[in-house]
């Protein structure tokens, strides 16, 4: 049946294609204003001001071709090479023990010349595609946890265990939560998605009672004055940037606080915005996200098949909770997770792999356009 | 099956929309709070670190001599210190630091194993140590290369160690006049001497910059607050000549040599002006290592210590006698060694060839014999109120207004209270106390006409741009005795040192008039310490036409206690060498009669 309709394979949609090239230009924009003043400094940069720009833009413009590329794959080979993918990602995961390479005190890259690699992106990727594939087998599968279940929950399991391990804590969460995401669009039951929640509840309890140090991390987010020093420094100087920022900003390239953050062009990207923009600039950006979320899920509905609606599903809640969780974080709403802003942090695969996800969903769209015509 | 479970995924996607639009919202709220509702809070936090106030350090003001001649200057130097917690190979930082320093490495290890979280390495050095220091040390760092690793050598600054550039004050003349100038203290304020009295002056109003830095520590320019231009403190130009102040230091520590004093001082005064031009006291210090320095030896004595000027004071009985109409050629009285008067006894030390008393003696006789007898007739003549009038128009008892801060004033019980006994002993020095300068001022004032000026050691004090803002004598000169008085009395004293006590003080080429004096140092109870003396010599050159007063005050000196002495050539030796330098015209045609040999004059009279 799935076969059938992915035959012949439509328009893919414009709005989306428009909306992430948006987002990619200011993300290649606010990576410069936010490295400028330190590459220009620095001679590992060969003091270009926008060294990490140009990375970026070249990175997008290979994203943007391989996006094209995925959005023509077959979404029938897709759930095909699913499994595989997840296993692949694992070995990778795994692998990153032996051929890895330390950065900051975390082993999450492997090294070709002056690329970096990061195989949770792709392990990300990995899940989505695997997961919807798994739960578009039917409504049954959703209302009996049984030993079907068996296998995709400990490839899940091992892969977020990986990524914590790294550690990358963000990244784990932000897998718990596009998973939890698909499972409840999947037509999980209530009292299931009760259970799971209260269950991570009492996880995360027992985890911060065995380990005391996850405490910290909280007591850093209570109060983050008090630590500004060290673990608090990152958040104090993003919340002073988001002030200094206001309603509109205190203009383009003007921000200070910048200065002060080492992960200004990752992690914290978002505050060199909150402090250029202002309020206006970053609620812009949040609502360039909720449309994409809008249009993602709305390709997702009025696609070909449930497999291509979960697959929507997946890829925009993985993108989409990402930008919503890193921004909690900037603006310490929620404690300090490592996550990145998709299509604005710097970052060779963490881009391409989310232009890639992009040129999935896009597929998802041609089998859309072709139902709706 | 598959419409129910699309149907199913259609409701249940729609429900995931809401959620996460909701927290969108969330999101969204959190940033109006942080941005807008709040951002107060956070600004004052981004205020409190990155708002720097930037002092602008005022440069210290220029202390220098009459000629300007530089005395106490502020440099640029660099102080070294650690901070602990920063600090990661302390072997290595001392190994470098020693060798930069010149130090010794492990003196420097103990100190940065100090507990303390900052900590002085060195203080105020050669700003050139300071860049070296900054400069950073070749180190070799493990560097990975390919899938080895490799030793590369790199320019590394030691962690956890800095630098500061701050002002160090200097003394270039070293320990000249170093009682007068005075130090600063570590924080660069006048701690004594001069440099405390005209701090105000010289500290000038250090400016501040408030500013916003980033996180580099440099200034964003758009974000300067304010900006409070220091200003630079004053020079003070002193009345001292430090050619002068050279030689009266040398003249004092030559004559220490022989006698080894506890402590001594001279006082050389522009007869003309009272303006000082050298305060010489021994043992000197050097007020670039001041506080390496026993305290004692940063009294000025000279200014600030009492004594009892003994035999030199009847300088100023005979000249209140000569002024009050009393004939200076009229004999006073016998003198027969011992006189008993009302209340005790007075007696005067005698030599060769008057072992009986110095006879009948006129004012001329009392000076040059130093007659203790006859000093005390002529002030039992003048009477208690009179004598004290006159040692206070001498400028004896009011604390003197020279301008070096710490000055005291003369002691001396009031005239209501004097019994006849007291009167006698004020008549010929004892139980009156005065500061060396004190006394310097009374001679000048003889050298003088019989005008009293009342001392200075501040010339003028001259704002950064060299513009004189303040002269700083404003006391008027008044005439204590007449100028024919005064003269007669110059011829008094001229006696003494050509034929009497005073010999050893005669100078070449020129003429001197002085007085000698030994006096018994008094004890905080009453009585006198035996055996232990103040030899003391003033006077003033050319005599015919004085140029230079020169006091000099020798305390506990060994071997010898008499004026004559040991401070009579140590007068000789400033006056003689001052007077050429300054190319006083000689006035004494050649005379040699008399050319005394110094040390061969013990038998001399006090």
């Amino acid at each position: 049946m799935r076969k059938k309709s992915d035959a012949k394979p439509g328009q893919i949609d414009l709005w989306l294609v428009l909306l992430v090239m948006v987002l990619v230009m200011v993300g290649i924009w606010l990576v410069y204003d936010s490295s400028f003043a330190t590459t220009v400094e620095s001679a590992q940069a060969n003091n270009d001001a926008a060294y990490f720009a140009k990375r970026q833009g070249v990175f997008a413009l290979i994203g943007l071709v391989l996006m094209y590329v995925a959005s023509w794959l077959r979404l029938s080979w897709l759930s095909k090479i699913a499994a595989p993918l997840l296993l692949v990602s694992i070995v990778l995961l795994i692998g990153l023990y032996g051929f890895g390479t330390k950065v900051n005190g975390a082993l999450r890259w492997y090294k070709f010349g002056p690329l970096t690699v990061q195989p949770s992106e792709l392990a990300k990727l990995a899940i989505v595609i695997y997961l919807a594939d798994f739960f578009s087998q039917g409504k049954k599968i959703l209302r009996n946890l049984d030993s079907r279940w068996a296998m995709p929950l400990m490839l899940v399991a091992a892969v977020i265990c990986l990524i914590a391990a790294q550690p990358d804590l963000g990244t784990a969460l932000a897998i718990v939560a596009t998973c939890l995401a698909m499972w409840i669009a999947a037509g999980a039951r209530k009292r299931h998605i009760a259970l799971v929640v209260a269950g991570m509840g009492g996880l995360l309890l027992l985890l911060i009672t065995v380990a005391p140090y996850r405490l910290d991390r909280v007591k850093v987010w209570l109060d983050p004055w008090h630590y500004r020093y060290d673990d608090g420094y990152q958040v104090v100087h993003s919340l002073i940037a988001l002030a200094r920022g206001n309603i509109l900003g205190c203009g383009l390239c003007e921000g200070l606080e910048k200065l002060y953050l080492p992960a200004t062009s990752t992690d914290f990207i978002f505050s060199t915005l909150g402090e250029e923009t202002g309020l206006l600039g970053g609620l812009a950006l949040l609502t360039l996200f909720v449309l994409f979320i809008f249009k993602g899920l709305d390709v997702g509905c009025k696609s070909a098949s449930v497999y291509a609606d979960l697959l929507a599903v997946g890829i925009t809640s993985m993108i989409g909770l990402q930008a919503l969780i890193n921004v909690a974080v900037v603006s310490s709403f929620i404690p300090a997770t490592g996550v990145t802003l998709p299509f604005m942090s710097y970052g060779g695969s963490s881009l391409v792999v989310t232009l890639v996800s992009v040129g999935i969903l896009l597929a998802v769209s041609r089998t859309a356009s072709r139902a709706s015509r | 099956m598959a419409t129910g479970h699309r149907g199913l995924v259609r409701k249940r996607t729609f429900v995931l929309f809401i959620l996460l639009v909701a927290v969108y919202l969330a999101v969204a709220g959190r940033l109006l709070y942080v941005q807008v509702i709040n951002n107060e809070h956070y600004l004052m936090w981004g205020a409190s670190i990155s708002q720097r106030q930037i002092p602008l350090p005022a440069v210290r003001g220029t202390i220098y001599d009459r000629d300007k001649r530089v005395l106490a200057v502020s440099i640029e130097s660099a102080s070294i210190f650690a901070r602990r917690k920063e600090l990661k190979d302390i072997k290595f930082a001392s190994k470098k630091l020693a060798e930069t320093l010149g130090e010794d490495a492990k003196t420097i290890e103990t100190k940065l194993q100090s507990e303390r979280d900052e900590i002085w390495i060195a203080k105020r050095v050669d700003p050139r140590i300071g860049r070296r220091i900054n400069q950073g040390y070749k180190t070799t760092v493990r560097k990975k290369v390919g899938k080895g690793y490799r030793d590369v050598e790199k320019q590394l600054k030691l962690p956890g160690i800095g630098v500061v550039y701050e002002a160090k004050r200097v003394y270039p003349a070293g320990a000249a006049a170093s009682q007068v100038l005075g130090f600063v203290n570590s924080d660069n304020v006048g701690a004594e001497g001069l440099e405390r009295v005209e701090n105000k002056e010289l500290c000038g109003r250090d400016g501040s910059l408030e500013a916003d830095v980033d996180a580099r520590r440099r200034v964003v320019p758009e974000a300067l607050r304010t900006l409070k231009q220091p200003v630079n403190g004053k020079d003070v130009v002193l009345t001292i000549d430090l050619t002068i102040q050279q030689i009266a230091d040398e003249a004092l520590r030559k004559m220490a040599e022989t006698y080894t004093p506890e402590s001594a001082c001279a006082v050389v005064l522009d007869s003309r002006t009272s303006e000082v031009l050298a305060v010489a006291n021994y043992p000197a210090f050097d007020p670039n290592a001041a506080s390496r320095n026993n305290p004692a030896l940063w009294r000025n004595r000279a200014v600030a210590d009492l004594y009892e000027p003994g035999s030199t004071l009847k300088m100023v009985t005979v000249a209140a006698a000569v002024n009050e109409g009393i004939s200076p050629r009229s004999i006073v009285t016998h003198c027969a060694r011992i006189e008993s008067i009302t209340g005790g006894r007075i007696r005067c030390s005698v030599h060769p060839p008057y072992m009986s008393g110095h006879g009948p003696v006129d004012m001329y006789k009392i000076i040059q014999h130093s007659c203790n007898i006859g000093s005390a007739h002529l002030a039992f003549r003048l009477g208690s109120k009179k004598l004290y009038e006159y040692e206070k128009a001498f400028g004896l008892i009011d604390r003197t207004r020279a301008g070096f801060g710490c000055e005291a004033a003369g002691y001396m019980i009031p005239p209501e209270k004097w019994r006849p006994m007291k009167l006698a002993n004020i008549g010929f020095g004892q139980g009156i106390a005065v500061t060396p300068l004190q006394m310097a001022a009374a001679y000048a004032t003889i050298a003088n006409g019989g005008v009293y000026n009342e001392p200075q050691i501040v010339k003028e004090i001259r704002d950064s741009k060299g513009e004189m803002v303040k002269r700083a004598s404003d006391v008027k000169p008044r005439q204590v005795i007449s100028r024919e008085a005064a003269n007669e009395v110059t011829k008094m004293l001229m006696l003494c040192a050509e034929e009497g006590t005073g010999k050893p003080a005669q100078i070449k080429d020129r003429t001197v008039a002085g007085k000698t004096g030994s006096a018994q140092i008094a004890k905080p109870k009453g009585g006198y310490e035996p055996g232990e003396f103040i030899a003391s010599f003033i006077g003033f050159a050319p005599a015919t036409k004085p140029r230079l007063v020169i006091a000099v005050v020798v305390t506990r000196p060994r071997g010898s206690h008499w004026g004559a002495t040991v401070a009579a050539p140590v007068f000789k030796e400033i006056g003689e060498q001052s007077l050429w330098y300054l190319r006083v015209p000689p006035d004494a045609p050649e005379k040699p009669k008399s050319v005394p040999k110094p040390g061969g004059t013990a038998k001399e009279l006090v």
